[in-house]
């Protein structure tokens, strides 16, 4: 299959845990950072003078809870209260699109069981070192 | 004209940085704040013992954005910006209805805040805001 | 043509990464902050004083992800990740609309997938140094014993200004809309804000052979045989910069604050962030003559009776762009990425985009010397 052409459809875009589909999930972003360094000084007259800083990531996605998920909300717990770092992946995994891989750390995992409704749970992690953009094989 | 009576309706209040009326303005707001010092102590019993401070103020306002506005958002960013490489000059701000014999409030003051926003298929607009340097002074028109 | 009339469609506003148009957004928005100072103190009574400080600015927008666009997600993925410092402009099609322009940092970018439904990115834009609002893309040119043209909007044929004629060797337009063309053997001139004659500054005759305006405000003026000079945020007197005594010719200023000035038979010199000396680059003792610098970051410079030359985004070599050996005068580049050069006593030629051939725009056969655009 080609490289999706238009506005994507978030539904085609999923989370991988080392190599492993983040499964029933309804919505997953993706933040990059870069903490620029504020360095005004005397010299700089009367406009802020910026330099760069360091470049941070984060991903983190949202999903419905259940016991049986392939992969779901236990495997994250085992990875939060290793804690284990791990490679995560996002991507539609169609040849030709873009997609973005790194080492991560995932920072918190919470679940919500509302009354008579879909119970959920959301994760974010946070990157360790590079984020790696590459074109899905 | 006499004073206007009852209730303003919003629209006649205007913003003027000098003699010019600030364009196509949706929105414009007065703010004087004294910062009051809270000075209770031991001696104070139960209540709070409140003595006076320093008197601020802001003006600010939104607007339609536009490219051939008379006094709009480029003279806005002139203002923000200060020419050249001299730093921003204070401006003397009015808001007043123009009407004999309606308050107006003016005072000199920086422009410190000045954004516009473009969304998809819909008006552009601006919004900004002035801080007072020294008094603001009351007087009809 | 003329300028966006009534209050403006949203939609027609875009930002620009160089003269790349970052496809797809759905929404902009640019806020200035001026960091007044409280100064109040007991001299004050009872009302608080303010005095002037530093101003800030921040460009932010949010749009659809896709993967197949030209200047998306994917791009500024790079430009973050790359700590890449560039210059920013919003602006909509309009050249007689102004723009608002300046050099920053990406510092956010978020890309946001939910279920059936489309995915977004938003992004946020940190400025360093100043935000420029450009009134025009006005280009101009100057005639050795002529006059000076002007070519409006960047569109069209040159006009001649009806100047006083004059040896004319160089032209560079400021961020504040001032322009400066100089007379080799004679002063500096500046026409104010882009209208009127241009005026002597009682520079002094001296072999004045190319001018650049930097993004901080400041403006260089070169001399053939002699120093570079610098007029401190476009006032006051030029100042001479104690830089060993060369054939220089022209200058320009990039995007990130570094300053190029050409010497021929010689090398291309290089001034980094505006500070220190100017450093040669080595590129081989050619007749340098003309450069520009594109808002993209490239940086071009032209050989007389040689090819013209491009180094990719600051950094590098300069490297042949096969355009035949003419007698290359000035450049300048244009807000929207056109490349200008002139061919001594033919025309004025233009490089669409950045990209591609130059092309003879028909101006007649005059003693062209130099052109000004934006980032002279």
């Amino acid at each position: 299959m080609a490289q999706h052409t238009d506005i994507i459809d978030g539904r085609l875009m999923g989370i991988y845990v080392a190599g492993s589909l983040v499964a029933v999930a309804t919505g997953c972003s993706l933040k990059i950072t870069h903490a620029v360094r504020e360095s005004s000084n005397k010299d700089s007259g009367k406009w802020q003078k910026m330099l760069p800083g360091r470049v941070g990531w984060s991903m983190s996605g949202n999903a419905k809870f259940e016991f049986n998920a392939a992969y779901g909300f236990a495997d994250l717990y085992a990875l939060i209260t290793g804690p284990t770092g791990a490679t995560v992946l996002i991507s539609t995994k169609t040849t030709g699109d873009i997609e973005y891989t790194g080492n991560c750390f995932l920072e918190s995992l919470d679940a919500d069981f509302p009354d008579s409704a879909d119970s959920t749970y959301s994760f974010s992690m946070k990157g360790d070192g590079v984020l790696t953009k590459q074109t899905t094989a | 004209m006499a004073q206007t009576t009852d209730i303003i309706d919003g629209r006649i209040m205007g913003i003027y940085n000098g003699a010019n009326l600030i364009a196509t303005i949706t929105g414009c707001s007065l703010k004087i704040s004294h910062a009051a010092r809270d000075s209770a102590n031991k001696d104070s019993g139960k209540w709070g013992h409140t003595l006076s401070g320093r008197v601020g103020w802001t003006m600010s306002g939104n607007g339609k954005f536009r490219f051939d506005a008379t006094h709009g958002f480029a003279e806005l960013f002139d203002l923000i910006c200060g020419a050249g490489a001299a730093l921003p000059t204070p401006a003397t701000f009015l808001i007043s209805t123009q009407n004999a014999g309606d308050i107006d409030y003016s005072g000199s003051g920086y422009l410190t805040d000045l954004q516009a926003d473009y969304p998809d298929s819909a008006d552009s607009t601006y919004s900004f805001t002035i801080k007072g340097d020294g008094a603001l002074t009351k007087a009809t028109h | 043509m003329s300028g966006t009339t009534d209050i403006l469609d949203g939609r027609l506003m875009g930002i620009y990464n160089g003269a790349n148009l970052i496809a797809t957004i759905t929404d902009c928005n640019l806020k200035i902050q001026h960091n007044v100072r409280e100064s109040s103190s007991k001299d004050s009574g009872k009302t608080s004083h303010i005095l002037p400080g530093r101003i800030g600015w921040v460009i932010s927008g949010g749009g659809k992800f896709r993967f197949d666009v030209g200047h998306g997600a994917n791009e500024l993925f790079d430009a973050i990740t790359g700590q890449t410092e560039a210059n920013f402009i919003i602006a909509t099609s309009n050249a007689l609309d102004f723009s608002l322009s300046g050099s920053g940092f990406l510092t956010d970018l978020e890309e946001l997938f939910p279920d059936s439904q489309d995915s977004t990115f938003i992004f946020t834009i940190r400025g360093d140094g100043q935000l420029n609002k450009l009134t025009h893309q006005n280009i101009y040119a100057c005639v050795q014993n002529g006059d000076i043209y002007l070519q409006l909007n960047g569109t069209g044929s040159f006009g001649a200004l009806s100047q006083v004629s004059r040896y004319w060797q160089c032209m560079t337009i400021a961020h504040n809309g001032n322009v400066y063309a100089a007379e080799t053997g004679g002063d500096i001139y500046m026409q104010t804000g882009g209208s009127g004659d241009f005026v002597a500054l009682g520079q002094g005759n001296k072999n004045w052979a190319g001018l650049a305006a930097a993004p901080n405000g400041n403006i260089y003026a070169a001399v053939n045989g002699g120093d570079i000079y610098m007029q401190t945020g476009g006032a006051g007197n030029f100042v001479a910069l104690g830089q060993i005594n060369r054939p220089y010719y022209n200058l320009c200023a990039a995007p990130n604050g570094n300053i190029y000035v050409t010497s021929s038979g010689d090398d291309i010199y290089m001034q980094t962030g505006g500070t220190g000396n100017f450093i040669a680059l080595s590129q081989g003792a050619k007749q340098w003559f003309g450069m520009a610098a594109a808002p993209n970051g490239n940086i071009y410079a032209s050989v007389s009776g040689g090819d013209i030359y491009m180094q990719t985004g600051g950094s590098g070599n300069f490297v042949s762009l096969s355009q035949g050996n003419k007698a290359w005068g000035g450049m300048c580049a244009s807000i929207t990425g056109n490349i200008y050069t002139c061919w001594y006593g033919h025309d004025i030629y233009m490089q669409t985009g950045g990209s591609g051939n130059f092309v003879a725009l028909s101006q007649g056969s005059k003693a062209w010397m130099a052109l000004a655009g934006i980032n002279n």
